[in-house]
């Protein structure tokens, strides 16, 4: 078996103001003339007294990976929110194509539902929160996330609710109904969600 | 077994003013140091990490003998701490370092003695900030280069990403989500660990980096409907916005020179990277594929940034001129990275892998293209950032 071995070595000549930078030295770099001297640093000072600093700090234990424990790290896949009861139409949520933030059927029926229950609780504000699943980037899926919840209001306002009662929000892919990597998984997450503004 | 040498040296010429870059391939010899550790049967623990962390550097070799060495390093225990004498053999010069038995005086020594051996910045003292999921929502960590000091710096108890560290260490800003809708950008001291809230908005706010001075800060807010990319002034509180697109833009990330902004935009179609200069304001794009481009890092000189890019489902790593004439893949293969950032030595980066149930931070060493696992964490940590 063959093993390729890639060697990429970066050297940054600037002709203008910059230096060389990347590149390790060679061996001429080294070869310095003889001399013996001696110097000291001592970077106990100020290491010391960052130390005492932080172990002043209430709550801010230090840990290692390996006391990160599963119950301390429980995902943060969502249900719909819990502050709705089961029956709420509040709990349903609507959901998405694959990079889509287009309203479908489906979600229209949803959303004049939600339209009809917000006419008739009218003190009542709420915040839209899109979401994507996993494919894509961190923070273009939170973009997206926002275009979503962004759609779902606009497609709320258009029956009626007015703007002052909707707020937008989007997590992208950090809050997964279903975190494992599925096509069914995926479709469960591209979702908007709703919660009670405060 | 036959082996295979490829090697690839980028020759990156810019002159002032120009975004002009020219990068050439061609046959490096890289040479190691040779390095002879001497045996130490002390008290101080921390000591371990000395030869671990020399061995795993691929521009050195460790040597089994003091025979034919260029330097050697030699410990003896020092008042509770060590006192570490590092020999140039080349020059007979000698250099004594003193270390207290704690781990930022062990960052501290481990970066004298790379710096005054290779002559180039240690990169042991850099400080790694993420988000990371904590009984249900993400707060902010912090952690030195090997996992071994892990902080949560915040206790908010609503999710909190995209943490950025000044070049100084002493600040981060993060994006929080406020109760009631809305995002808003804080701003934490880590000499006390006060924090204070700088920017709200009903929007989606993305922090984006501090200016090389440390006296600005960028940031993206979204609506759903316009990106606008914020110019936000430490002094006085202020905020300018420098660049407006009804696209979706995230990922603000400002060079270390010439007055740049790199971003990601889905402006014609897929996300790609993108430039802003900030003196006359115009745009220039960098990534032409159609594969997501994200995640843009800077090196400390100017003319060339990396960027992640999905090829086949995974993400790799690139390396490009800005006027993207010039760009190598500098990752293959199965491990999809999640974010990278570039080190202070721009020999290293720094790059993420997370998963649903662990996540690993890497050293890329990019002459040699090695991964050197730095620690993981049985958890999804995202929003890699490092100074």
């Amino acid at each position: 078996m063959k093993k390729a071995f890639l060697i990429l070595f970066v050297s940054v000549f600037v002709f203008s103001c910059a230096k060389q930078k990347i590149s390790a030295p060679l061996p001429s770099q080294i070869d310095q003339p003889a001399s013996t001297t001696t110097e000291t640093k001592s970077p106990n000072a100020t290491a010391k007294q960052e130390e005492a600093k932080l172990e002043q700090l209430d709550g801010l234990k230090t840990l290692t990976p390996q006391d990160i424990t599963p119950d301390m790290i429980v995902k943060a896949q969502t249900t719909a929110s819990d502050e709705f009861s089961e029956k709420s139409v509040l709990k349903k949520m609507i959901h998405f194509d694959f990079d889509s933030y287009e309203i479908n059927n489906d979600a229209k029926k949803i959303l004049e539902e939600i339209a009809a229950y917000l006419k008739e609780y009218r003190s009542l504000k709420i915040i839209v929160e899109g979401h994507c699943d996993e494919r894509g980037t961190k923070e273009y899926n939170l973009a997206l996330g926002m275009k979503r919840a962004e759609a779902t209001k606009k497609y709320l306002e258009d029956l009626g609710i007015e703007e002052s009662r909707l707020s937008i929000i989007s997590y992208g892919e950090d809050k997964p109904l279903d975190p494992t990597s599925s096509e069914e998984a995926w479709a469960k997450n591209r979702r908007a969600q709703f919660k009670r503004a405060q | 077994m036959k082996k295979i040498f490829c090697s690839l040296l980028f020759f990156v010429v810019l002159t002032s003013y120009s975004w002009a870059i020219k990068i050439t391939i061609t046959d490096p010899t890289i040479r190691p140091f040779k390095l002879y550790i001497h045996p130490y049967n002390g008290k101080v623990k921390l000591y371990e990490l000395i030869p671990q962390t020399f061995k795993s550097l691929p521009n050195f070799q460790i040597l089994e003998e003091p025979r034919s060495v260029d330097f050697d390093l030699k410990a003896e225990d020092d008042d509770g701490g060590l006192k570490i004498t590092l020999t140039n053999y080349k020059t007979n010069e000698f250099t004594i370092f003193k270390m207290a038995s704690n781990l930022s005086s062990l960052y501290l020594l481990l970066d004298s003695i790379y710096e005054k051996i290779t002559q180039t910045k240690g990169i042991f003292s850099t400080k790694i900030v993420f988000s990371m999921n904590w009984y249900g929502k993400r707060e902010i960590f912090i952690s030195d280069f090997y996992g071994r000091g892990i902080k949560k710096i915040t206790s908010n108890g609503r999710d909190s990403i995209c943490p950025k560290l000044s070049n100084n260490r002493k600040y981060i800003v993060y994006t929080l989500y406020e109760q009631n809708g809305g995002t808003s950008l804080n701003l934490i001291n880590l000499s006390d660990y006060t924090e204070k809230k700088i920017y709200a908005s009903k929007e989606l706010l993305l922090a984006g980096g501090f200016s090389s001075d440390d006296n600005f800060i960028y940031f993206t807010s979204y609506d759903g409907k316009q990106s606008k990319i914020y110019k936000f002034a430490l002094a006085n509180n202020k905020e300018q916005i420098i660049y407006r697109s009804s696209a979706r833009i995230a990922s603000p990330v400002p060079a270390f020179q010439n007055g740049i902004i790199g971003f990601v935009s889905d402006e014609f179609g897929s996300p790609s990277v993108f430039l802003l200069n900030l003196d006359n304001r115009s745009i220039r794009r960098v990534t032409r594929t159609h594969a997501y481009a994200t995640s843009p890092s800077f090196p400390r000189e100017a003319g060339y940034l990396a960027y992640l890019a999905q090829i086949g489902g995974k993400n790799q790593i690139f390396i490009t001129s800005y006027d993207n004439t010039d760009q190598v893949q500098l990752s293959y293969g199965n491990i999809s990275i999640d974010d990278i950032v570039w080190l202070k030595n721009e020999r290293f980066m720094l790059a993420s892998k997370a998963s649903d149930k662990e996540s690993v931070l890497y050293l890329v060493d990019i002459p040699t293209q090695k991964y050197i696992k730095l620690f993981d964490i049985k958890a999804n940590f995202s929003y890699l950032n490092a100074n």
